[in-house]
């Protein structure tokens, strides 16, 4: 974790130091965190798209009997493009469901179905409590789980759903606290 | 009688199978005009490294799902 040195593991799903720039971002803002949902739980629509894509190819079985061969190129090229849609609108909501960690804030970026947009912010003093939670046996053994920043007054709670390393998240917030919210940079 | 059957059997499949890819394209262009655009707004809130990159990508789809739209029609 060495200072301003950016560092990424995980594809990019918990990246020190990112090279980012958010909306609203002040100018002595730094966005020391990043953090996404762990790949592992992103599995089950990666297995739906590769049986999709197996459906695709399985059907050039059946379709020669019916369909003439430039009718038969363009269903393949419509079913592949579907496949690839699939592939590409659940990266985006992958990629862009995220959560950020500055010197002065904690940002939680959530879209549903890239039509709605949630942003939650709490400001780092107002932080109260935070909660690693890591349960069952994928999270223990890749070691991802949620996080829940609990912040005063009547300020909005954040929810970290599926982080990797919990543990070191709630470590780094800490630390952020106890040192004037710029040790790490 | 006869001569009032404009189509055969394996011409009414065809045309259903013509109408079922017109509307499926049509609504495949729109929901990537709507990607598209949300890309776009997605990226100016949060604006990463490879931003551009799925910028490119979806103005791709956009650009397939036109050329698909067309493919349908003239099939």
């Amino acid at each position: 974790m060495g200072k301003n040195k950016s560092y990424h593991e995980l594809l990019y799903s918990f990246c020190l130091n990112p090279s980012l720039t958010f909306n609203g971002q002040d100018n002595d803002e730094v966005p020391i965190l990043l953090l996404r949902a762990h790949p592992i739980t992103q599995i089950p629509w990666i297995i739906n798209d590769f049986f999709l894509l197996l459906f695709i190819f399985g059907l050039n079985i059946f379709l020669p009997s019916y369909l003439k061969p430039y009718q038969i190129i363009f269903v393949n090229l419509f079913g592949l493009s579907l496949v690839f849609s699939y592939f590409y609108f659940n990266f985006l909501h992958w990629f862009f469901n995220m959560g950020i960690v500055t010197n002065k804030r904690i940002l939680d970026i959530d879209f549903y179905g890239l039509v709605y947009k949630e942003t939650t912010i709490a400001i780092l003093d107002k932080v109260e409590d935070i909660t690693a939670k890591v349960g069952g046996f994928f999270s223990s053994f890749f070691n991802y789980g949620n996080l829940f920043i609990q912040t005063a007054g009547t300020e909005a709670n954040i929810e970290f759903i599926n982080i990797p390393k919990p543990q070191e998240v709630v470590k780094i917030i800490n630390q952020l606290l106890k040192n004037g919210k710029s040790n790490l940079i | 009688m006869e001569s009032l059957i404009l189509f055969n059997n394996k011409e009414i499949i065809f045309l259903f199978f013509k109408v079922f890819l017109l509307i499926s394209s049509f609504l495949y262009f729109l929901f990537f005009l709507v990607t598209f655009q949300q890309t776009k707004v997605i990226i100016k809130t949060v604006e990463v490294e490879k931003s551009k990159i799925l910028m490119f990508l979806s103005l791709f789809k956009l650009f397939l799902s036109i050329v698909l739209f067309f493919g349908a029609f003239f099939l």
